[in-house]
C-alpha cells in the first residue's frame, strides 16, 4: 500500500465524475454533467461528438458516427527497419541526490565507454536504417560529455537523419548546453516547480539547493529558442504546489510542462490521495490554459495515439543500453541484477563482441496488452490507458497483468476531465493544452541533424 | 435519412478572427453535433504525426 501524505487525505469522498463513463465501441465516451449530455471522442479521425443521453445506446446512433468515419482499430506494437531507436544510458552517477531516485546505488557507479557506445551504434545500424532517435539518459547524462560527444560524432558521420534527445537534471555547465544546444538537441530538464518545493525534493550531492541553476539552463533555453520541456516528479507533497509551479515555470518562458506521480520504493516518500490528485492536477491544467502553457501527463499522453500496449519501449520498439552491458526495456531498470530483471532482454559479450538477447523474457513482456484484462473492457481510458505501467502493475499488485488502483483512478478521472476540456477548447477555437506530448514529439520529430560531410 | 444528412453537412465557418477557426459538422436533428479537431490543430501543427509516443512514456 503506498503511504499517502497527511496533509493530503480527502475530509470527504469526493464524487466520481467517471463513474458512468464507457467504452462506446472502443471510443471514450464520457457524461458531460454541465450540458447533461455525452461526449463521444474520437482519436481516429479527431472528431467529438455531442449526443443526447436518449439515443446513445441506439443502434441508429453507432451507424452515424460509422458514416462519420468516427472508429479506429488501437495501434498494436511495431517496428519499422527504416527507424532505429536507442537509449544510452551514459551513467548511473549523479550530482544530485533526489529524494525518489531510482538509479543504482553509489556503490555500483559505472559509466559507458565511448568505445561501447559506438558499437552499440554499430550494431542497430543496418543498411535499411534511414533514421535514427538517440536519447541520452542517467544518472545524469552528462557527467559523461565524452561519450555523449562520441556517439554525437559518430552517428553524425553515418549518412543517416539523426535526432538527439537528453533528459538531464539541468545543472550542467553553461559550456556543455551550449554544445547541446548547437547539435540541435531536444531537452527534457528536471524541475519539481517552485524552489522551495525543488531544493527539498531535488538538492545537490553537497547538499545545497538545485533551483537556481536549474533555472539558469532553463532562461539560456528559452533565449535560444531551443525545444525543450520541464519534467516534474509530483509527491504527496508536492502536489499541493502545482498550481503554483505552473506559474513558476510560466515566468521563466518554460512553454511545455510535463509531470508524473512519483513511484519510489523510499517508504520516506508520500504519495499524495488520488482524490487531491486529481483535484489538484485540475487546478494546474485550469491554470496552464491560462498562461497557455502545453501539458504532458500520462493520463492524456495518448490521446491522439490509442493503442493495445502501454509503452514502446516495454514494447520493444525502443531499447535502452545500461552502462553494464545490459539490454533494458525500462529506464528504471539500469542494470544487470535489478529486482525487475524481466526487462533486462539482453546482455553484450565482450568476449563474442556479440549482443545475446533472451526471447523468453521478450516474450513476457510481449504478452502484456490491454486486451488481455478483463477489468478493462469497459473502461473510457481504456486505449489511453491501454492498461498501465506494468512495472508499477508488478509493485502494486505483484504481477504485470495487474491494475495499479491509485492509477486507475487518476486516469479514469483524468481522461474525463481531458475530454471535456478538449470539447470546451474547441468551442473557443482553441488547441487544447492536453495535446502536449502530440505537439512536443511532433516539434522534436522534425529536428533532424543532417549529415555532416 | 443518415446518408443524406452527411451529404449535407452543414459546415459552419467562424468569421470572428479572435477564433482560430474550425469546421462544426452539425447533424442536430438526430441529436448529435460532431465537431472537427483537425482545423484547429492545424494553427500549431500542419501535420501531425500519429504514431504512438515512443520515448516519452509515462515515466520520462
Amino acid at each position: 500500500m503506498r503511504p499517502v501524505a497527511p496533509e493530503t487525505r480527502p475530509s470527504f469522498l469526493m464524487q466520481e465524475s467517471f463513474a458512468i463513463d464507457f467504452l462506446y465501441f472502443g471510443l471514450p465516451c464520457i457524461w458531460n454533467e454541465a450540458i447533461d449530455k455525452y461526449l463521444i471522442f474520437s482519436p481516429y479521425r479527431l472528431k467529438i461528438a455531442t449526443v443526447n443521453p436518449d439515443i446513445i445506446h441506439s443502434d441508429d446512433t453507432r451507424k452515424k458516427l460509422a458514416q462519420l468515419d468516427f472508429f479506429g482499430v488501437p495501434a498494436k506494437p511495431s517496428k519499422s527497419e527504416k527507424i532505429v531507436k536507442i537509449g544510452l544510458i551514459l551513467t548511473t552517477d549523479c550530482n544530485l541526490r533526489c529524494k525518489y531516485c531510482f538509479v543504482v546505488p553509489q556503490a555500483r557507479i559505472r559509466y559507458m565507454t565511448p568505445e561501447y557506445a559506438i558499437r552499440i551504434i554499430k550494431e542497430k545500424i543496418t543498411p535499411e536504417v534511414e533514421e535514427i532517435y538517440l536519447t541520452f539518459f542517467g544518472g545524469e547524462p552528462t557527467l559523461n560529455m565524452e561519450t555523449l560527444k562520441a556517439s554525437v560524432e559518430y552517428v553524425q558521420n553515418i549518412g543517416v537523419k539523426a535526432n538527439f534527445i537528453i533528459n538531464t537534471n539541468g545543472t550542467l555547465s553553461n559550456h556543455d548546453l551550449d554544445y547541446l544546444i548547437e547539435e540541435n538537441f531536444t531537452f527534457v530538464v528536471s524541475s519539481d516547480g517552485v524552489p522551495k518545493i525543488n531544493d527539498k525534493q531535488r538538492p545537490m550531492l553537497s547538499g545545497v539547493k538545485s533551483s537556481e541553476e536549474i533555472e539558469q539552463t532553463i532562461r539560456r533555453l528559452v533565449e535560444t529558442n531551443a525545444l525543450f520541456k520541464v519534467r516534474a516528479t509530483v509527491t504527496g507533497k508536492s502536489i499541493l504546489y502545482l498550481k503554483e509551479s505552473i506559474g513558476y515555470w510560466d515566468s521563466l518562458g518554460v512553454k511545455f510542462a510535463h509531470f508524473e506521480p512519483v513511484a519510489s520504493s523510499n517508504k520516506e516518500i508520500k504519495y499524495p490521495s488520488q482524490e487531491i490528485y486529481v483535484e489538484q492536477v485540475v487546478g494546474a491544467l485550469d491554470e496552464a490554459e491560462k498562461v497557455e502553457m502545453w501539458i504532458i501527463s500520462s493520463p492524456f499522453m495518448n490521446l491522439l495515439t490509442p493503442s493495445t500496449y502501454f509503452c514502446t519501449t516495454v514494447a520493444g520498439e525502443d531499447e535502452l543500453y545500461t552502462p553494464d552491458g545490459s539490454i533494458s526495456l525500462c529506464y528504471r531498470v539500469q542494470e544487470y541484477d535489478h529486482p525487475f530483471k524481466d526487462f533486462i532482454i539482453g546482455k553484450y559479450d565482450v568476449n563474442m563482441d556479440s549482443f545475446n538477447k533472451y526471447s523468453d523474457r521478450i516474450n513476457l513482456l510481449k504478452k502484456i496488452d490491454v486486451s488481455t484484462k478483463s477489468n478493462c473492457n469497459n473502461c473510457a481510458a481504456k486505449y489511453i490507458c491501454s492498461g498501465g505501467c506494468p512495472l508499477r502493475n508488478k509493485v502494486e499488485t505483484g504481477s504485470y497483468m495487474g491494475i495499479d488502483g491509485w492509477m486507475c483512478y487518476i486516469k479514469k478521472a483524468l481522461v474525463h476531465d481531458a475530454i471535456i476540456r478538449i470539447d470546451r477548447a474547441l468551442d473557443k477555437g482553441q488547441v487544447p493544452i492536453i495535446f502536449g506530448e502530440s505537439i512536443f514529439e511532433n516539434l522534436s520529430r522534425k529536428r533532424f541533424i543532417k549529415k555532416r560531410r | 435519412m443518415f446518408n443524406k444528412s452527411v451529404h449535407n453537412q452543414q459546415v459552419e465557418k467562424k468569421e470572428d478572427n479572435n477564433l482560430r477557426g474550425y469546421g462544426k459538422i452539425k447533424v442536430e436533428e438526430q441529436g448529435i453535433e460532431v465537431k472537427d479537431i483537425k482545423q484547429v490543430l492545424k494553427s500549431v501543427l500542419p501535420e501531425l504525426k500519429r504514431e504512438k509516443i515512443s520515448r516519452s512514456e509515462s515515466c520520462f
